[in-house]
């Protein structure tokens, strides 16, 4: 069960541009605080990845997205959206 | 026939009677729904004559193919009709759920005419076109009049109403729908022209279906493109359109007092739809057939109502330096209930503001200061726009008309295009909205040619933009602006949102929706073809008002005023270099103006009696 042992994360926008890749596995098996797997992809993509977009995170269930706060843990098994711009109609 | 009922209801208020208009699949496929054909009953119902408030000046109310289907977000209908506040074309798309009980009536459509002696309510249940007195309703607000009907017709009935400011022909009246929940045909004064033909309220249920070609394969393609829907749009549906504020007032497109100011960063961020998150949202809403679901709940005073979506948040709010959220909200009600557009109401605030500012509206003439940033004086002046009291009554009439009555310089302050007044994205900072809106047939309009998000961040591959196309450069923008209206034209008559082209769904999707509802095999090339008939069309009914290219403008404000701070501080837009290509494009000739030859190879010579107008 690989989905378990880890958070799939999917980036948008300007997310997705500093990345470099759209979608990104990252492994992990325990809870980790969102703050802590920015820190995380910081250090792969670079520091100035966590300035990138507007900051916003949420996690994908199935009843839709719930935007997540910087100490909220993440556990394995869920999917994040790295959200690029929010369309403005 | 597929995807259509194949039958419009023609109603005669004067007369209370109707009569129905049957249409075949060759008709359909060249018209579409929607915007086509309410534009094609246009042409033929009216003139350049007939007068926005005569009872000969028809109002069309359309749905189109997709309707019932269950193709994502394509619970949308068309209202189309003869604008009393620029008296031109108008065309006014909705969301909500009224077009698919209008659908699920019985009807593709509805052609309203004639005027009644007295207030009424029309209802259309089950294929029958029934008469009712609305004397107890009329002088209700929307969301009153919502649940009055409801109560009486139940909750599967879809209601399309006006408020008192329809009733009092105010020319910023829409027409409302869904109750608190207030989607709205707002642009333009289609609730005043159904003011004037004392049409409260239309009552629309029904147990209808039309049929499809391929419902399982339908099924299949709509439960992927959901699923990708919902996932493209989660930043939406967690803070609505208004989400977008701060990077629209980064990038320099936010409309900040009057437009005349570049820049608001901190002000902004109390306005921001991720703000309305962690305070007054309690819920969102989704229009039918729609897993996005951008729509805002907010909880007022201890009440559950519409929020602000992006524009009215930024015409009521930045646009007039408002940063006070609850008062913004409150505002966005007011203008719901009383049945205005809040885009033009915000636009007609900022433009009293200000006219104050520099001595030419006073303190006594509005009853109280207008100050910039006031929350107190923008929920005043809705009030007044709204009831058509005192400075209202000058309001109301648009902010061309108010400035021309105003005189000294006034119109300097009114930024339109036509005498509709601009939504909240700046040409100075999407180079392609600048042929865009002064083309737009309505008036300016960024939804006629849906272009500027293409500027910032989607491709379109379909069009030949692999990707997002520099948003500070004029050439090419005069083509890729004429393509989007195409494809606007396309979608309104479809009768889908525009949402889902950013997020993933492609003209080839389409197409494939197109042959599971109809069984029609349309290329990319079609669908785009209908779109340019479309566009045409339209350009016609303006033509025979003596519209072309001299009214294809913008405010001297857009063309020749910098920003001067901000994400687009210097840019100002080359409107002629952009008609030039523009036309060139359209194969329009040097008036602006659709050629016979032009009109021949869209199958619209019927129509070239309109040039000659």
């Amino acid at each position: 069960m690989r989905y378990k042992d880890g958070i799939v994360l999917k980036f948008s926008g300007p997310w997705q541009k500093a990345a470099g890749i759209a979608e990104f596995f990252f492994e992990t098996a325990d809870p980790i605080t969102l703050a802590d797997l920015v820190e995380a992809l910081e250090d792969r993509y670079g520091r100035d990845f966590g300035s990138h977009g507007e900051g916003l995170v949420c996690i994908f269930e199935d009843e839709g997205p719930r935007a997540i706060k910087h100490d909220d843990p993440v556990f394995p098994g869920a999917t994040l959206l790295f959200l690029g711009t929010v369309e403005s109609g | 026939m597929n995807g259509y009922h194949g039958k419009i209801a023609v109603i005669d208020l004067t007369a209370k009677s109707f009569r129905e208009i049957t249409f075949d699949n060759d008709f359909a496929r060249k018209y579409i729904g929607g915007s086509g054909m309410g534009t094609y009953f246009l042409l033929n119902f009216c003139t350049p004559q007939t007068k926005p408030f005569s009872s000969s000046n028809p109002l069309i109310f359309m749905t189109g193919p997709f309707l019932g289907s269950g193709i994502p977000t394509s619970g949308r209908h068309q209202v189309v009709t003869k604008s009393p506040l620029t008296g031109i074309f108008l065309e006014s798309d909705a969301g909500g759920s009224f077009g698919f009980h209008l659908k699920r009536s019985g009807f593709d459509g509805l052609i309203i005419l004639g005027k009644s002696v007295s207030p009424l309510v029309l209802t259309v249940i089950d294929g029958k076109v029934g008469f009712e007195e609305a004397k107890e309703i009329w002088g209700l607000d929307t969301m009153e009049t919502d649940a009055r009907l409801k109560s009486l017709y139940g909750e599967n009935a879809g209601v399309s109403c006006i408020g008192p400011a329809g009733e009092r022909l105010i020319p910023l009246a829409g027409i409302f729908h869904d109750g608190t929940d207030a989607r709205a045909s707002g642009r333009g004064g289609a609730g005043a022209v159904m003011g004037s033909k004392n049409l409260k309220a239309i009552v629309a249920r029904g147990n209808a279906v039309t049929s499809l070609s391929d419902k399982k394969s339908l099924t299949e393609l709509v439960s992927k493109k959901n699923a990708l829907l919902k996932e493209k749009g989660a930043g939406m549906n967690l803070y609505g359109t208004s989400g977008g504020m701060a990077l629209c007032e980064e990038l320099g497109d936010l409309p900040i007092r009057n437009w005349k100011q570049g820049s608001w960063k901190e002000e902004v961020k109390a306005i921001t739809g991720q703000r309305m998150a962690e305070t007054i949202l309690s819920g969102d809403y989704g229009c039918v057939g729609c897993p996005i679901r951008c729509g805002r709940v907010v909880r007022i005073d201890d009440r559950n109502v519409g929020g602000p979506e992006y524009e009215t948040m930024a015409m009521l709010g930045s646009n007039c330096l408002v940063n006070d959220l609850e008062a913004i909200a409150r505002a966005n009600e007011l203008c719901n209930r009383l049945g205005i557009d809040t885009i033009s109401t915000g636009s007609a605030v900022a433009f009293a503001m200000e006219c104050y500012e520099h001595g030419l509206i006073t303190e006594a003439q509005a009853g109280m200061p207008l100050e910039w940033g006031s929350g107190d004086a923008l929920n005043y002046l809705v009030k007044k726009i709204g009831e058509g009291e005192g400075i209202g009554g000058l309001l109301g009439k648009g902010t061309r008309a108010a400035a021309k009555e105003l005189g000294k310089g006034a119109e300097h302050f009114a930024i339109h295009c036509k005498g509709l007044d601009f939504p909240a994205h700046d040409p100075r900072c999407y180079k392609s909205l600048a042929v865009g809106y002064a083309t737009s047939t309505r008036g300016a309009c960024h939804l006629n040619g849906y272009s500027y998000p293409w500027e910032r961040s989607a491709s379109f591959p379909e069009f030949g933009y692999n990707e997002k196309q520099d948003r500070g450069v004029d050439e090419g923008k005069g083509i890729m602006n004429a393509r989007f209206q195409n494809l606007s034209g396309l979608l309104d008559s479809l009768k889908i949102c525009k949402f889902p082209m950013l997020l993933g769904v492609t003209l080839a999707d389409l197409g494939e929706w197109m042959k599971c509802v109809t069984g029609w095999d349309m290329s990319n090339e079609e669908l785009e073809a209908a779109g340019e008939r479309i566009c045409n069309m339209k350009r016609l009914f303006n033509a025979g008002h003596g519209f072309g290219r001299g009214q294809d403008t913008l405010p001297e404000r857009i063309l020749n005023e910098a920003r001067g701070t901000g994400g687009s501080a210097e840019a100002l837009p080359d409107l002629e270099l952009q008609l030039e290509e523009y036309y060139t494009f359209r194969d329009w000739d040097e008036k602006g103006l659709p050629t016979t030859d032009k009109l021949e190879e869209l199958g619209l010579s019927e129509f070239s009696r309109w040039l000659r107008s």
